[in-house]
């Protein structure tokens, strides 16, 4: 009895030790679930501005700190360790590319797949508002718009990969795992067509305008923008002439099969035309092209069709502000080249290019031109406002912003256009909203007349829109004088240059005009400017770098890792 | 004379000692003196979850006895163990006291995961051994290979340092007392200049940057004569504030004995150590002393209950008090004072006021005599209780055994800060002295925090089974097992961001021992862990290790040999795991976590975002382990042991970077850590010992240890590299990376037609690096990040030796203890060897700079007064070899004849002397190899007497 008691105690001893070792769990949670996240209407509208955050921003696009114009013949960056340097020596493939997207784009496009399956308005729980029915109306009304900004923001995601890598793996749902050995490219026909009927199908269900505190939404007005964008760029020269990649066993990846390019100019005339005929959106030109870029309220709002928002921050001002203003670093230092687009104003009829052989131009070379090469380049001796100081800019050599002081600009000139002068960068203080405008009105009329030119030159639809452009309020140039086809386009192509100038436009327009071989491989100048007295400067344009343009630059490549694993994805031609 | 001083100082202990009644003589061996068994006869060791005989072990464990880690005196016992124990690499720690933290790799690194550290186990559960003193260890035991490790399962694959306390004998009481004394000076200090060199060297560095001199020749004169103390101060800085020396003692009381019911061992000890910054406490109100006190406590108490029930109590516990001036950390006062030029301002103004301006944050000296104090007090305690049960009326040899343990440790800060005025000196235009102030004078405010805490318990429950039947020799094991963490700001291994969740473990572990005729030996052991962390259903992990052993010695053909008295051959080979994977908790289920804000409305309203987080690794899993080993023990001649472990591990499932695994365009936002990695680890340990017959007067013997573990990362999914250099695969963990240099540029010719920096103006003297990569994966001309590459070896070494001997001869004793490492490399940098940089000092190892004189000699670079991004870099210029060979501890000893002693009631007597670090032979003159940087490493000189009764 005795020893079985023992046994009965030893046995019990056992079961009370095994019985406390209780099941593995988590013990608590503090994640969401997609469950929480989806049954939630602020946390799906959470998702959304998710979608809206991965709009890039162009002010810090190369290395947190370089703009795509320094890739191209309109800027060169200062800091030599900027990675944007690579890009101008040709130093980059698919392994290192500073100006990469590919990532990100991606994420995004995922991003927008997950919300396009969570976000629907019979999934989302909106019990909280049934109480009141026009509340509970709005909200359902909310959701189902929120599926078409979504899908707009893809579109924009999917054309911003399209213009680097010509066809792209196109999806609608996120893509997991078990999807990498049957990846492969999509046509670039199918992507273009793609990203065109969904932005159709946003431009109908997406309204013209928002209140005052959803200003910032995607609109109709922006997915027609996307459209009118996108197909220019499906009837440029680049997508329809796979020649430049002769050999490349996948043309069809770089360009669309041969056929009318009249009828392809002629839809991308119609789309820009869409945008500008929108009845019931308020767009027009901004009165002043200065703060058109650093307000987005206000007078510049109906020229703003679209544009990527952001919180003050003086960052961009650290960067860009002249090496005598306090904490300035020079940053993106405009080319004598950009700076001679600017036409010269000889009366109010009449304007001719800039030319150094003429004896008047290069005395006095920043006298009489185009009004926007002084509200977007701070020229020398013209005044420049930063960190509690206003004056004049000194980029002579030997001055308080000029050369040999280190890191002071390498061109002569320093950027003025988004730049928030005002800031005052000494104490950390001053800081400025800086939005990044993707698409205004002033590309959409350029849009037009370049896509008319095209397929149906001396169209008078061409000057009124390329002059309503050059007669802006504050900008009043002379309008464009008649020419023929090829005249108006270089005329066009300048226009788009001087307009657009800094908002990575381009590194674009001359691939797709296959000009970049030309223009982007050929070396950048700057000015050196000699102080001769108190007022007076003599100026000389000199060859300041070259740069490296090849033709696989037309394209960017497939970044390797992702060709390495999925196998079934083909590289651009000649990388 | 000695005796009679140390004597007279440990009166009052004796006294106390005295009141406590004696018992019989009992014959001990000073503890200096190391005994070998030879052979290995039934001696046991510690093994996981058990013990075993040492003869019939078939895997690879390395013991030392806690009495060999009490002879190098210092504060932390993490630091003793260097050397020790074969297998054991230990990166020695800081000897701030209290707050060393070595790092320990059992057979080197084995993986680049999160963690390479071994499983700390005391008693039997998880612990911590830092605050352990080696008066109560009776063995720490490093368990090295599959066989030995697979017990533990999903946490042996680093390595199992086992630490076993000490336990009660049957016998009479004895009461031991030890007492040590001693002082502790550092082994080398930071050699800065004075103010006349630093001065003049600062003005040639102006010159190199094209500067005028910012001191004139009056200046410079002043300097040298030291006749303008307050304009032209001349501070050593490290004099100021620290003291030649400063006093380390320890005292242990503790008990032990038993009968056939209790046993039991009790044990007092007190550590106290002051540190080495001078007593500011006793002349400022305001400031206090440095003190680092620890008091440990145990109580180890085995009972018999009966036939069949025994139970066994292990409570153990220390309570630590730390006290600094200003900060309880030294580290900002030790960055400081490598930084302060010593003419930067006076220790204080003719005004009584502190020297100090606006370009440095402070005063040392001020620091540490105004601005209060800080103290932590920590408590642990670490205890277990322990059921058994002789089952042998279910079958004979059976038994089982419960057993519960509860740790907690809590540490809290009190402080009492405030801060001072300090004020800059100089003259108006007048010639007035003028004074400018910096810094606000505040009264003493009281800071409380909590610095740490853990709370934790685990149940064990055991079978045990062990039987001879003839010639065959059963033993077996079965377990289960849990650990909780409740509160786990320690818990072992973790990353911080997760440390908040309670953590917990389940598993057993089972093992068989087959011993034939005393021959041939078989062991399967197993471990079976789970852990929460993982997705349900891939939870457990079961690892399993095999062994055998045959000992030739007791084959006909050998025994009774004169020259070969044990020989065992063994072989392992086995599977264990890791759990402390690194990355985030939870990773098998997806997250959903706020992200980037945006704006939206005409007021650029900020709004929030949700987005998928991470992407999820549903199957994210433990590290595992496949360990070979072989090994060899013999004893030669009745004099010699000889062991030998060659071994090889291959590490895999280590979390890594999928970069090479997933593609971008699948959208993932961050690419999930996969299981992929792999790490190969390969390396012997041998050991080789000498000893005289113990039953001769004059005893000696010696024992020679040597390991070699060399790592290779054999796969780490790293992105794609143009630049071949820039890949971690196939270099050891920890390689370092850097530019080589290819020394000083010595012209302008040679810099223009040269590879160097862009953005930065190069001139002669500065440091020329090899072009190795570019953008495009070939050399560009620029150097930069593409032209990082591995240079030297890792800061672990690859081979450790310890060289141990000793010799006793009437009552005499002597024990000498050398360490030695090689294959490993450090690199200097900071204010203490970067000449000038951050507005700092200059040190003698910048004296011979480049010059165009000294072009030729030159092994420093020009100097230069701006913060040079050329020169200051991590470059195989600033990397030394850090092999060494130092003498950690020698100890002279002797013993008091036992019959003049038992007339006064002591059974034993022995006084020594003792000494710590007393010498280092190593390649880096700048410092002490193993503290190039903050506290600096110490060496004691100390004097202890033990009694017993």
């Amino acid at each position: 009895m005795k020893t079985i008691k023992r046994i009965h105690i030893a046995v019990l001893l056992l079961m009370v030790t095994l019985v406390s070792c209780e099941k593995l769990d988590r013990e608590l949670e503090t994640d969401l679930t997609l469950q929480q996240v989806e049954r939630s209407f602020p946390n799906v509208q959470n998702m959304l501005n998710g979608l809206y955050a991965e709009l890039r921003e162009g002010f810090q696009e190369i290395g947190g700190d370089a703009m795509m114009a320094s890739t191209t013949d309109e800027a060169e960056h200062t800091n030599e360790n900027s990675s944007v340097q690579a890009f101008n020596q040709g130093a980059w493939n698919a392994v290192t590319n500073p100006a990469e997207v590919w990532t990100q784009y991606f994420r995004a496009i995922r991003k927008a797949n997950i919300f396009l399956q969570t976000a629907a308005p019979e999934k989302v729980n909106l019990d909280a508002f049934k109480t009141d029915q026009t509340t509970y109306g709005q909200r359902l009304a909310e959701v189902a718009r929120w599926r078409y900004e979504a899908r707009f923001l893809r579109a924009f995601y999917y054309f911003e990969l399209i213009k680097r890598y010509g066809g792209i793996p196109l999806t609608t749902v996120p893509l997991s795992e078990a999807d990498i050995p049957g990846a492969q490219r999509n046509t670039l026909q199918q992507s273009i067509q793609f990203v065109s009927d969904e932005c159709d199908s946003a431009a109908l269900n997406l309204p013209l305008t928002y209140p005052a505190g959803e200003l910032g939404r995607a609109t109709r007005g922006a997915a027609l923008a996307l459209k009118s964008r996108l197909l220019l760029y499906a009837a440029s020269d680049l997508f329809n002439t796979p020649s430049w990649a002769s050999g490349y066993a996948n043309p069809e990846l770089i360009a669309l099969p041969a056929g009318d390019r009249a009828a392809r100019w002629k839809a991308a005339a119609d789309a820009a035309k869409a945008v500008i005929d929108l009845a019931g959106t308020g767009y027009a030109l901004a009165p002043n092209y200065r703060t058109l870029f650093t307000t987005f309220t206000g007078t510049s709002a109906p020229e703003i069709i679209f544009t990527r928002r952001n919180g003050a921050s003086n960052a961009f001002e650290v960067i860009n502000f002249p090496i005598g203003y306090d904490r300035g670093n020079s940053g993106t230092t405009p080319t004598q080249d950009l700076v001679d687009a600017y036409e010269v104003k000889v009366s109010n009829t009449s304007a001719v290019p800039f030319d150094w052989n003429n004896p008047a131009h290069a005395a006095t070379p920043y006298a009489n031109r185009d009004p926007r090469l002084g509200l977007s380049v701070v020229t020398n001796a013209s005044s420049f406002n930063g960190s509690g100081t206003n004056r004049p800019v000194e980029t002579f050599t030997g001055g308080k912003d000029g050369q040999p002081i280190p890191n002071a600009t390498k061109t002569g000139y320093y950027l003025r256009k988004y730049v928030a002068e005002g800031t005052n960068l000494t104490n950390n203080t001053g800081s400025a909203i800086h939005s990044w405008i993707y698409f205004r009105l002033a590309e959409i009329y350029l849009n037009y007349a370049e896509a008319l030119n095209e397929y149906a030159p001396g169209n008078a639809d061409i000057k009124i829109n390329v002059d309503r452009v050059r007669t802006r309020t504050g900008v009043a140039m002379p309008p464009m004088p008649a020419g023929s086809q090829s005249e108006i386009r270089q005329r066009i192509r300048n226009e788009r240059r001087v307009e657009l100038a800094f908002e990575d436009h381009r590194a674009w327009d001359t691939r797709r005009w296959m000009t970049a071989p030309a223009i982007l491989g050929a070396s950048v100048r700057g000015v050196n400017i000699t102080k001769t007295g108190a007022t007076t400067f003599t100026y000389a344009p000199f060859v300041l770098e070259p740069r490296a343009f090849e033709a696989k630059m037309y394209l960017f490549p497939i970044p390797q890792t992702d060709l390495n694993i999925a196998k079934g994805l083909k590289q651009n031609p000649l990388w | 004379m000695k005796r009679k001083i140390a004597f007279y100082k440990f009166l009052p202990a004796l006294c106390f000692l005295g009141l406590v009644t004696g018992a019989g003589a009992q014959m001990v061996v000073p503890d200096s003196v190391q005994i070998i068994n030879l052979p290995p006869g039934t001696e046991e060791t510690y093994i996981g979850f058990g013990k075993q005989s040492k003869r019939i072990i078939t895997s690879a464990i390395s013991t030392v006895k806690g009495s060999e880690l009490r002879k190098p005196f210092t504060n932390s016992i993490a630091n003793t163990l260097a050397g020790r124990l074969p297998g054991l690499t230990v990166n020695v720690g800081s000897n701030d006291p209290g707050s060393a933290s070595p790092t320990l790799y059992v057979r080197g690194i084995n993986t680049y995961g999160f963690s390479a550290s071994p499983l700390i186990i005391i008693d039997g559960f998880l612990g911590d051994y830092t605050q352990l003193v080696p008066e109560e260890i009776e063995e720490i035991s490093v368990l090295k290979d599959a066989s030995a490790t697979a017990v533990y399962g999903m946490r042996g694959a680093n390595g199992v340092v086992q630490v076993t306390t000490k336990k009660g004998h049957r016998g009479p009481l004895v009461v031991s007392f030890t007492a040590q004394y001693g002082f502790q000076k550092p082994t080398a200090l930071p050699k800065f200049l004075d103010a006349f060199n630093y001065a003049n060297l600062y003005n040639e560095a102006l010159a190199n940057d094209g500067k005028p001199a910012l001191y004139s020749q009056t200046d410079l004169d002043h300097y040298r004569n030291g006749t303008d103390p307050v304009f032209h101060p001349n501070v050593n800085w490290y004099k100021e504030v620290l003291r030649q020396s400063a006093p380390l003692s320890n005292y242990t009381l503790n008990f032990s004995g038993g009968d056939n019911t209790v046993r039991y061992f009790l044990l007092l000890n007190a550590l106290g150590s002051e540190g080495l910054y001078k007593k500011f406490g006793n002349d400022f109100d305001e400031s206090a002393n440095p003190v680092y006190n620890r008091y440990n406590l145990r109580g180890n108490v085995d009972v018999t209950l009966s036939k069949v029930f025994s139970a066994q109590l292990n409570i153990g516990g220390s309570i630590e008090d730390k006290k600094n001036p200003g900060d309880l950390s030294t580290s900002a006062n030790f960055g400081l004072l490598d930084r302060l030029p010593p003419n930067a301002f006076p220790v204080t103004n003719p005004n009584g006021t502190f020297g100090g301006n606006g370009t440095y944050a402070g005063n040392p000296y001020a620091n540490l005599t105004s601005t209060g104090f800080s103290t932590s007090n920590g408590s642990v305690l670490q205890s277990s209780f322990k059921m058994n049960a002789a089952l042998d009326m279910i079958t004979k040899g059976l038994s089982a055994t419960a057993a519960v343990a509860f740790n907690n440790y809590y540490e809290a800060g009190s402080n009492k800060r405030k801060s001072y005025v300090r004020s800059s000196v100089s003259k108006n235009a007048l010639g007035d002295t003028v004074y400018t102030s910096f810094g606000q004078k505040t009264s003493l405010s009281p800071e409380e925090s909590v610095l740490n805490q853990s709370q934790n318990y685990s149940i064990q429950g055991f079978l045990n089974y062990n039987r001879t039947f003839g010639q065959h020799g059963i033993t077996a094991m079965a377990m289960f097992n849990t650990d909780n963490y409740n509160i786990n700001r320690n818990y072992p291994n973790t990353d911080v961001a997760n440390q908040s969740f309670p953590f917990k473990t389940n598993g057993g572990a089972a093992r068989v021992t087959y011993v034939n005729k005393d021959r041939y030996i078989a062991e399967f052991s197993a471990g079976v862990t789970g852990t929460e962390n993982f997705a349900d259903g891939k939870r457990y992990g079961f690892f399993p290790a095999g062994s055998i052993g045959w000992i030739a010695s007791n084959e006909s053909f050998l025994k009774g040999s004169k020259a070969i008295n044990f020989f065992k051959i063994r072989a392992s080979y086995g599977l264990v795991g890791n759990e402390a994977i690194g990355g985030q908790r939870f990773m098998f289920a997806q997250r959903y976590p706020f992200g980037a804000s945006y704006w939206f409305g005409t007021n650029n309203t900020l709004v929030n975002s949700i987005s998928e987080g991470r992407r999820l690794n549903p199957d994210v899993t433990w590290e595992k382990e496949k360990k070979a080993n072989i090994g060899i023990e013999a004893n030669l001649f009745n004099h010699i042991g000889i062991v030998v472990d060659v071994f090889k591990n291959n590490r895999y499932d280590i979390l890594a970077s999928a970069a090479a695994t997933l593609p971008s365009f699948l959208g993932f936002n961050g690419l999930p850590d996969l299981n992929i990695g792999t790490v190969e680890n390969k390396g012997f340990e041998a050991t080789l010992r000498y000893n005289t017959d113990v039953k001769k007067a004059f005893q000696v013997f010696a024992e020679a240890t040597v390991f070699y573990a060399k790592n290779k990362i054999t796969y780490r999914g790293e992105a794609i590299e143009l630049n071949q250099n820039l890949y971690r695969t196939g270099w050891p963990v920890g390689q370092t990376f850097g530019l080589q240099a290819l020394g000083l540029f010595q012209s302008d010719a040679e810099i223009a037609t040269s590879a160097k920096p862009l953005g930065i103006s190069i001139k002669p003297g500065d440091i020329r690096y090899q072009d190795i990569g570019g953008p495009n994966g070939v050399p560009d001309g620029v150097i930069d990040g593409n032209d990082v590459t591995a240079i030297g070896k890792s800061e672990t070494p690859e081979w450790t030796a310890g060289f141990h001997t000793g010799a006793s001869f009437k009552g005499f004793d002597i024990d000498l203890f050398f360490q030695g490492v090689t294959g490993v490399s450090r690199s200097l940098g900071g204010s203490r060897y970067y000449a000038f940089q951050n507005n700092g000092q200059i040190g003698k190892i910048a004296l011979n700079r480049w010059t165009p004189q000294t072009a030729a000699t030159a092994d420093y670079p020009r100097l230069s007064a701006n913060n040079n991004l050329n020169n200051y870099r991590g470059s195989s210029f600033w990397q030394r070899d850090a092999s060494f060979i130092k003498l950690r501890n020698a100890e002279i000893g002797y013993t008091l004849a036992t019959k003049t002693m038992t007339k006064i009631g002591l059974t034993q007597t022995r006084i020594f002397v003792n000494g710590t670090n007393l010498l280092a032979f190593d390649k880096i003159k700048e410092g002490d190899v193993e503290a190039l940087y903050g506290y600096p490493a110490l060496r004691t000189v100390s004097l202890g007497v033990k009694v017993q009764l």
